[in-house]
Order: structure tokens, then sequence, then C-alpha cells
């Protein structure tokens, strides 16, 4: 222990005393409780090494040792423990036993704060000799992630069931402690990768490593995503840049729905999981964002602009994502909308016949007073939808609940929907079954 | 937050391509269609900027292991480095006589000795174990070639015949049942090797270093060390006639080992060579050798243009005579720490010396009495454990394997090196309060 940042140190634990016997493959800081470490290990006897976790406090510098309840393990030595931040009762342990000559993956549980603990190898995916190391999502105790030396794992529900994250030959991983789902991970060979969904996915990150392997990862805890890898080779930092990369649009084309535009637009394939605002370009000639969320998609995107003016319209896209903004580079556009083709109509109600309630769309070609009216097959006003109320062009959407304007069901039979202006008027029949 | 640089890098496309095949060899699902995708959005832009996004900065700390120095025969300005204790050694050239290294190519095998062809400035040898390398585009490419197909060897130098580039001669050990002093010669450029037992050949013994006489070079130089009714003896090797036939010649030669010999340029009788007990001289191509001075050292470096300057680096010192080898003046300034396995000299500034060492290189611009590290851009420290003080994430503290521990407060610009905690070797782990950043575990043992 140093307590002036490494210029002198003090031996806490000397090989000569009675706690020798525990021997520690990794050291964690307790999270609730200052100045207390908890290790994986060894302990060495006679019948040879049993997996032991141990507790160590600086103000009892000794090794508080609990070895791991297992019968089928006839030697075995544990490499990491992690313990929850949410519920620092909840620890998981893990290392490699040997049973009968055969060497497979230890995993354990503690769900009262490492008082007892319960054997969850069998729970652990097959394959691999041993898990080199464990953590817990900060904000969730099942979720546990592992890594074996043939690959990596992660368990929804606290080490039950397992899912694959990948295989191959890592040296270490990290969660980001800024980034919730963001899991760091290096390799043998030089290369580090970096999910952005909790394992599930993962992108490579990291040209410069010169493929010598990246032992251990540490990422800035307070500055995210700012990494460091101890590699073959030194030390290595990268300031993951996550501005976008740059985007080229295949196509991007605006078409009308009555008034409704839809959107659509493709990137190049590879362009990676650019996201867009979409914007509408007012008549003075500037631009009115008009998506709440950024359009998510999968190199094909479309967004439905349900609000579209009726006259020719363009619209915009803008990239988004980056953390220093945007810039000119990251609009693409315009698409432009023709002007909606409307005139004044009824349409045939939806269902017809209709049980409970249906549907009436009618379209304006212009902003006036309309009424929309229904009558029974004697040509009595039954209903009365709309009220010469002034009503915006385009196309409007009502529901009819088969009662009358006393709030009466009616009986099943033809009746008939109109709509006025002061010019025309439009009819369509429908047919109540109850 | 500290400024971040982020490097240019030449031979991208180079590197990209590298990651391809990693990719098929090495890894599973998920992270090798990672790769892939990465590797296809590299081809769609190739030609564009690099993608910043994705590049790693060495930090250092800076140096590591150096088994060799080479100078180019054309340019003494361009030095190659030969890194050691690597898997995948990594060629490093300085077209800065010292300065910014980079990496030119790599070997997947370790080097023990390299050196350039004095007629072609192009072409570069490393060997190590069982394989001799060769780069013929100035250390870019290499291809190998197997000392002996049916023998276990190891080579530690080289050198290559200054007037017929075809012949090239390695000195090593050959594993016959034992260890024997073994000189591997190649008639073709490298491609083929045929190995020689140098006599005694029913004792065991190991040949480090290898000189030709530079007006016939015909006539080849060994030293090393053999072993008689279980003592080690220096050993030092004549032959006449490009190695078919040898002739030990040890009269006056003290100690347990060799390390290492020269040869005066401009007087070929001239011989020195370096043992545990010595530095010793011959007047006479080897005949009878002299001890001029008991102090030693495992590499030794003449003057070209004035040979009776002469250089000797050893632990933490590096001597001069200024005489041919008859006094000795010990330097150890800016070399505390330092064991020197090589020494170059700069023909056109012969004041200016560069030597290597288990932790880097080391340049001298004084003749050797005062040197100071030359590592920028050789990084080859092995980074095994980091930890980031969580209440102070600039401070970040490093142990490298062999190179005890290191401390940067500045987020990794800068790096301290912490003085020794203990004697138990390197750490298994190592962590930092949570609370106070001054406060640090680390384990060691077992």
């Amino acid at each position: 222990m140093s307590e002036d940042g490494g210029a002198i140190w003090e031996r806490l634990i000397t090989g000569d005393e009675t706690n020798d016997y525990f021997v520690a493959n990794s050291i964690v800081f307790d999270p609730g409780v200052l100045a207390t470490l908890h290790a994986a290990g060894y302990c060495m006897d006679q019948r040879g090494d049993a997996m032991a976790v141990a507790t160590f406090s600086a103000v009892n510098p000794n090794w508080a040792v609990t070895e791991m309840p297992t019968t089928a393990c006839d030697v075995g030595r544990l490499n990491d423990v992690a313990v929850s931040g949410t519920n620092p009762d909840i620890r998981y342990a893990g290392g490699s036993c040997e049973y009968d000559l055969v060497v497979h993956p230890a995993f354990f549980k503690s769900v009262d704060g490492g008082d007892t603990w319960q054997d969850f190898s069998a729970y652990v995916a097959a394959g691999g000799t041993t898990i080199r190391k464990i953590a817990v999502a900060p904000d969730n105790a099942d979720l546990v992630y592992i890594m074996k030396d043939t690959g990596f794992y992660r368990s929804e529900d606290g080490g039950t069931s397992w899912q694959s994250g990948g295989h191959g030959a890592l040296l270490d991983f990290e969660l980001d402690p800024n980034e919730p789902g963001f899991v760091w991970v290096g390799n043998r060979n030089g290369m580090v990768f970096l999910s952005r969904d909790a394992a599930q996915t993962w992108e490579f990150v990291g040209y410069g490593l010169q493929a010598l392997p990246v032992y251990d990862l540490a990422i800035n805890p307070q500055f995210s995503p700012l990494v460091y890898a101890g590699s073959g080779t030194g030390v290595y930092r990268l300031l993951l840049d996550d501005h976008p990369q740059p985007v080229f649009l295949a196509s991007f084309v605006a078409r009308r729905h009555g008034t409704a535009v839809m959107l659509r637009w493709e990137v190049a394939a590879d362009a990676g999981r650019a996201t867009f605002t979409v914007w509408r370009e007012t008549v003075s000639g500037g631009r009115v964002r008009i998506s709440d969320a950024p359009v998510l998609g999968n190199g094909r995107y479309e967004f439905l602009d349900r609000e579209a003016p009726t006259h020719r319209v363009s619209y915009w896209l803008q990239r988004t994502g980056g953390a220093d903004g945007v810039d000119d580079a990251d609009w693409f556009g315009p698409a432009i909308a023709s002007a909606a083709s409307l005139r004044f109509a009824l349409a045939p109600s939806c269902p017809n016949p209709f049980n409970a309630a249906t549907t009436i769309s009618f379209t304006l070609a212009e902003r006036e007073p309309v009424s929309l009216r229904i009558y029974d097959a004697a040509g009595r006003l039954v209903a009365t939808l709309v009220d010469a109320q002034v009503t915006a062009a385009g196309t409007h959407t009502l529901s009819w609940d088969a009662r009358n304007d006393a709030g009466v069901p009616v009986s099943s039979g033809a009746y008939f929907c109109r709509l006025d202006n002061e010019r025309q008027q439009a009819i369509q029949s429908m047919i109540l079954i109850k | 937050m500290p400024a971040f640089r982020h490097p240019t890098m030449s031979g991208t496309k180079l590197r990209y391509a590298a990651i391809t095949c990693l990719a098929i060899a090495l890894l599973g699902q998920g992270f090798a269609d990672a790769v892939a995708a990465t590797v296809a959005e590299t081809t769609r832009r190739a030609g564009s900027s690099p993608d910043a996004k994705s590049t790693w900065e060495a930090l250092g700390p800076l140096g590591g292991e150096v088994m060799g120095l080479s100078l180019a025969a054309d340019d003494p300005a361009t030095v190659y480095l030969l890194p050691g204790n690597d898997m995948m050694t990594r060629i490093h050239r300085s077209e800065q006589g010292g300065d910014d290294w980079a990496v030119v190519g790599v070997i997947d095998s370790n080097g023990e000795a390299i050196t350039g062809d004095p007629s072609n400035a192009s072409v570069l040898y490393v060997g190590g174990g069982l394989y001799v390398h060769k780069s013929v585009d100035a250390g870019v490419t290499w291809s190998e070639a197997r000392l002996n197909y049916f023998r276990h060897t190891s080579l530690h130098d080289i050198v290559v015949h200054p007037d017929n580039a075809d012949i090239v001669y390695g000195v090593g050990s050959l594993v016959d049942g034992h260890f024997k002093m073994a000189v591997f010669k190649s008639s073709d450029g490298g491609a083929h090797w045929s190995s020689e037992i140098v006599p005694p050949e029913l004792d065991l013994g190991e040949l480090r270093a290898v000189c030709l006489h530079p007006h016939v070079p015909e006539t080849v130089y060994v030293a090393g060390t053999y072993k008689m009714a279980g003592e080690n003896y220096p050993a030092f090797a004549r032959s006449e006639n490009g190695g078919s036939t040898w002739d030990m010649l040890t009269t006056g030669l003290i100690g347990n080992k060799a390390y290492d010999i020269a040869i005066d340029p401009l007087a070929p009788d001239k011989l020195f060579c370096l043992t545990d007990d010595g530095i010793f001289t011959s007047d006479d191509g080897g005949l009878t050798w002299m001890l001029r001075q008991e102090e030693t050292g495992y590499c030794i470096a003449v003057d070209p243009n004035d040979p009776q300057t002469v250089y000797v680096g050893g632990y933490e010192v590096v001597y001069r005579s200024a005489d041919g080898g008859a006094s000795w003046i010990g330097h150890t300034s800016g070399v505390r720490g330092h064991e020197i396995h090589d020494l170059v000299i700069d023909p056109d500034q012969p004041t200016r010396l560069l030597a290597a060492s288990q932790h880097g290189v080391l340049r001298s611009e004084s003749s050797g009495s005062a040197w100071s590290p030359s590592n920028s851009g050789f990084f080859a420290r092995q980074a095994y454990l980091l930890a980031i003080a969580p209440s102070a994430p600039d401070t970040i503290m490093a142990a490298i394997a062999n190179g005890g521990l290191h401390k940067s407060l500045d987020g990794g610009d800068t790096w301290l090196t912490l003085p020794e905690y203990d004697d138990c070797g390197d750490p298994t782990e190592l962590v930092i309060d949570p609370v106070n950043p001054d406060l640090i575990y680390l384990y060691s043992g077992g």
C-alpha cells in the first residue's frame, strides 16, 4: 500500500504470516464500504488449491477468507470477484476448477454479502476452462458479464441463463461507467471492440495498436469515451470521436399520400448507424424540425409528415449524434413534395357494413365551413358530426359510433353520410348491422 | 482535459489488410463481423482521410529492450532498431539519427542480431533462433530462411561479406545432442544456409560474435564460450578459408566467456575481444592476447575513421579508449540502470554514438562521455496493468513488465517512473482508492 501516490510503499501482508495461504488473483474495492477490498484467488493447503474469496480491510490488514462450497472440484482457483453497486449483497465469483482431471469454468453467487455462496457453475454455458473476469452492470445487479478463455457471455437473470456475446481469445473487458450498456473488450491481437448494446453487437475500434495483446483496459470514469489500453507496446489512449462518419445518401424521396407526405431515404449500405432529424422548409425559406426524435433505421429510413402543408414543400434531413454539434456537411436535401391535388370529396366509410363504429374521411380543397351529417333511409337527420365548422384543406377523418345526437344507439339498417359546403355536397351510404 | 493528438497513419491500407487476416484466423463470431464491417467501411473510403475516430494514441512509456542497432550503409542518419522480447519483432527505423523511430516492418519471430549489407543499403538481415530474415526493401517486407532443418539452432551475430553480398555469416549454437559452437554461412544471399561446428567439436559451446577481415574477408573471426571438463572458457577462433576450417586462438584470453570482438579497419592484425574478465587486445591477428583492463563490457565498437578510438559498452558504463585499447576511461553519465547490448558510431560525425540497452536507445553527442535517451516513437514496453484513480481520472498508473510502476498525472501525456516498491517481482494487481488518488494498493507474489 502507498498513501503518497506511490513514492513510499508499505507491505501489508507478508508471506510468513498466518494468512499467507490465500493467494489473490484479482482485487476490487467494495462499492459501499471505504477502504475495504475483495479478492478472488485460492487457498493453498495440503489437498491442493481451493477456490476462495477474501475480504481485506486497511484497518485490519488480514485476509478474511471464504472458501467456495463445491464438492465437484479437486483443485480450483478463482480469478475474479464482482460486487454489485446497486445491491452489495449480491456478489459473483468465477475461475476454474479441475474435477476428475477435467478443467471447467467455475462460477459462484452470493446474495448475502458474501456470507454464503452458491455454486452456479452448472448454469454457465459450456466450453472453455476458466472464467477470467466478471462484471456486474452498474445499474442492474442481475445483468452480469463474464469473460471465459473462449469468449464473452452475459446473463440478464443473475447467472442462471447465459447468452454468448462473441467468441474469441479476450484478455480484458470493461463496462463503461458513463454509458450504460457500453462494453469494451480487448483481445490478444491488439484489437479493441465496443458494444453499445450490452454485448449483443460489436464494432471494431482501435487502429494503431500494433497487433500486440491488449492486457488491460481502463475507462476514464468522468469523461467518456476516453479509454486507455495497456498493451505489449505500452499505454495507449483513445478518445472515441463519436462525431458521425460521412454519410452518402443513395436516395431521398418525398411522395404525397393524400395531404400527408411520406419521406423515404436510403444511405450507403456501409455508412453505419446514422440517425437523422427531419426538417420542413417554410415559405420564408427557413427550416422547421418536424421529427420529435431522431429517425432510426438500418440503411433505409422513412418518416410520414401527417401535417404537411398542401402546397409544394421541401424537406431536409440533418444527420444527428455528434457531440460537437453538426455542421453544414450534415444536411441532406431537399426532397420536394408536390402540392397536394385536392378536391372536395367524401370517401366511402370503413368498415362498411359496420357494427360498433365506422370511420368517415373527407377531403377539402380549401379551408372552408363544412357540415357532415348522418341520415337514415327515410331521410331523417340522425347525427351531426360536423356542423358548419371552418375546416382546413386536406383530408380529415372522423368516427361515427352509430348513435344519434341524443347519444342513443340507432337500429340496424341503411344510413347516409352527407358532406356539405356552401357550393356542393357528397353522399356515401353505409349499412349498420347489429 | 489534455490536448489530444491524432497521429497520421502512414501505411494504413497495409494495416487494414493485416487486420482482415487476423479476423479470419483468430476471431469468433461477433468480433469478426465487427472487424469485417470496419474493413468494408475503410475500403469504401480508401483514399480519403484516415478515420480519426478509431486511432489509438501511443502514450508510452517510451523505450523497451533493444537487441541491436544498424546504420544504413549509405546514410548513417538512417538507423534500424531491433527490439527484443517480442513474439512479433517490429523493426523500427529512424531517419534522424535515432530520433522519431517508427515501425517499418514486422517479423513474426524474435531476433537477436541485425546487420545491413555494406554494399546495398536496402538489404538487411535479422537473425534469431531458428531463422534468418532478410529484407531487400529497407526493412518493409521480410523473407525467412531456416538455418538448419534438422537441428535446433540459435543465432547471436550476423555479418555480410563486404565485397560479395551473397556471402553472409552468422554465429551461435547448434544443438546436436549438446550445444555446439556453430558458424552458419550462406553463399546465396541468405536463401540457404550451411552449418559448421567450430572445434573443439566434442565440447559444449556457443558463439556470440563474428567479424571479417576488412581486406581479406575470407578470414573470419568468431568468439564465444566453450565448456571443457566442466569449466567454461572464452573462445576465439579464426578461419582463413571462409569458414571451412577453424583454429582456436586463445593464448592469453582469460575468463569464462567472450562477449564481443572487433577489428581495427586500418590495421587488421589489431583485434579486440571482450571477456567477462576484461578487455583484451591482440596485435597479431589473434594469435596472442593481452589483458588491457579488468573492467569489461558486452559490446565493442571501433571508430572507423580513427581506430585508436574504441568504445566498450557495459553495465551502467561506457568505456572509451583513445589509444587503441591500451587505456580506458569509464563514463557513467546517463547510463545508470542500463546494460549496453550494442554500440554504433556515426562515421560522418564520430562523436555521435547510439547505444542499445534493455530499456531503449541512448545517444551520446560527446564521444560517449554523456548519454541521454533517444526513444521518441519507440514503444516496446509491455503495460500489462492499468489503474485510473476514480476521483482524479487524469491520474493513471501502469505496471510495466520488468519495468516497474509508472504514473501519469496528466491523463497519459507524461509519465513518471515510481521508485521500486519491493523485491517481490512484478505486481499482479493494482487498484487505486475510489476517494483518495494517493492511496494505492498493489499485490504481487503469491
